[in-house]
């Protein structure tokens, strides 16, 4: 009982902290940014980033709850009615929610970021062994094609019926394109801040144990 | 995840403002950094150029200050008017000026944040309009803070009119923009038997004050083209290329009634 509760109140339990901070300070970081682009329109979406050192670096159940409170995180950040957001999981909400919300207009999101967040966490764990853990030149990689599928899974949820316009995809890849010269810009800098803030806070970080032993 | 799918619409939309409220400071202090770089910006400059724009305001203010008292006479004699004639009472609107924390536009969303919120009387619903017109209704409030729908945004919908065009009650929606594009809108609902004034210069578009929370004669935009016939060849919609850059609003007014309880009236209308 008291190796359990010293083990609840250990440095390395409370990783969720720097967790929440680093999400936060990302996500900030891509509103102040996207603020600046306003006048021509366009916006900055780089939750991708938010999954590599999680999936990549950090104990399975760790991982998973970071990723958890990042997509949280994202989710509230966006200003998106409720019943877009669940259109926005490929309609699979218009089911779950017949009886009852889908016909209401609550501004509360439903969760696409956390979803694919957590479904691109799972997928990126069991490419792991292919991927150095000790590269954040590979980091990088893996977070600008991860970010680019989840915008596009967005962008085909929410404008479904706009994929046959010129308007659309030119909006689409101007976004994309901006997102990821952001990621390139601030991905470097994020990781390293990403990494020293957990080491400072004492948390395990298992990919770098790994690349150690190696 | 799972569990949060299914948690109650109520528990979600209480996480979701607590997130927001938790949000909101880092927001308005990035603004306020802002702000301050600005005001040393300001401060570098030459001081004959500050005298220069001290004459200029000080102009202005005479025009207005005489235009004002102008206003005050024809709004006395409008309301002796309209109480003659028996006419249903306007309600009446307290200015609250607001800074614009963020700007939110893209491909889905136009969207502003505005420094001033519940504390302030800010309720849902409430116009937002500046010296060039409409800028937007309020979405959302919180306690410091409110977000606004732009004119800009498909999800904002108005009574309008042309002006010039007598008897023309048509409806104005925002069209969205695109990236490195001026944000426009359409109006649409025109009869098909409408006659548009010939060799006119741009025909203007303004608010009618029709069943809705906005006042009459707040400026839209322009008609930006032709009127195309709609399907069943019963109405005309006309593209409207709107009378500022939303993008770069920086300040705003929010328009709040005096008697709260007009607005619940008119957000279900709207």
């Amino acid at each position: 009982m008291g190796e359990a509760i010293r083990k609840f109140f250990s440095v390395g339990a409370f990783y969720w902290i720097p967790a929440c901070v680093i999400a936060y300070i990302w996500i900030f970081l891509a509103g102040t940014v996207s603020d600046a682009l306003s006048p021509w329109n366009l916006a900055i979406f780089a939750p991708g980033l938010l999954v590599i050192v999680p999936s990549l670096l950090m104990p399975f159940p760790r991982g998973l709850a970071v990723v958890l409170v990042s997509g949280f995180l994202f989710d509230f950040s966006l200003p998106i009615p409720f019943e877009k957001m669940d259109s926005a999981l490929f309609a699979v909400g218009e089911k779950l929610f017949l009886f009852g919300e889908m016909t209401t207009v609550v501004p509360a999101p439903v969760g696409f970021g956390v979803t694919w967040l957590v479904i691109f966490f799972l997928a990126l764990r069991f490419l792991r062994a292919y991927i150095d853990l000790s590269s954040p030149k590979q980091w990088l990689v893996c977070a600008l094609i991860l970010n680019f599928v989840v915008f596009l899974l967005w962008a085909f949820a929410f404008s479904w019926n706009e994929l046959g316009t010129f308007a659309f995809w030119g909006g689409f890849l101007a976004t994309a394109a901006v997102s990821s010269v952001f990621i390139v810009l601030a991905g470097w800098w994020f990781f390293d801040a990403v990494v020293s803030l957990y080491r400072l806070c004492g948390i395990d970080l298992v990919g770098e144990r790994e690349v150690d032993e190696e | 995840m799972i569990v949060w799918w299914f948690a109650p619409a109520a528990f979600r939309r209480a996480v979701y403002n607590a997130g927001y409220e938790f949000e909101a400071p880092s927001l308005v202090l990035s603004s306020q950094m802002s702000d301050l770089a600005r005001y040393w910006e300001m401060r570098s400059r030459d001081k004959n150029d500050l005298i220069r724009a001290g004459r200029d305001t000080a102009r202005l203010a005479a025009t207005l200050q005489y235009e004002v008292a102008q206003n005050g006479a024809l709004k006395e004699e409008n309301a002796r008017l309209e109480k003659l004639l028996g006419m249903q009472e306007r309600p009446e609107f307290r200015t609250v000026p607001a800074r614009v924390v963020q700007r939110r536009l893209s491909m889905w969303w136009q969207q502003i944040i505005l420094h001033k919120g519940r504390a302030d009387g800010i309720c849902e619903g409430c116009p937002v309009v500046n010296a060039y017109g409409v800028v937007g209704r309020v979405r959302q409030v919180f306690e410091s803070t409110c977000v606004a729908e732009l004119i800009s945004s498909p999800a904002f919908r108005i009574s309008a009119s042309i002006a010039g065009v007598e008897n023309c009650a048509v409806t104005y929606q925002g069209a969205g923009a695109s990236p490195f594009r001026a944000a426009s809108g359409k109006i649409f609902d025109i009869p098909a038997d409408t006659v548009f004034p010939e060799n006119a210069p741009r025909l203007e578009i303004v608010t009618s004050g029709l069943g809705g929370i906005f006042p009459a004669g707040l400026k839209i935009g322009f008609l930006a083209g032709i009127p195309t016939n709609t399907a069943d060849g019963i109405f005309r919609e006309v593209p409207v290329e709107l009378a500022q850059r939303v993008a770069a609003i920086e300040e705003a007014a929010i328009l709040v009634p005096v008697d709260p309880g007009v607005l619940k009236n008119f957000v279900a209308t709207e």
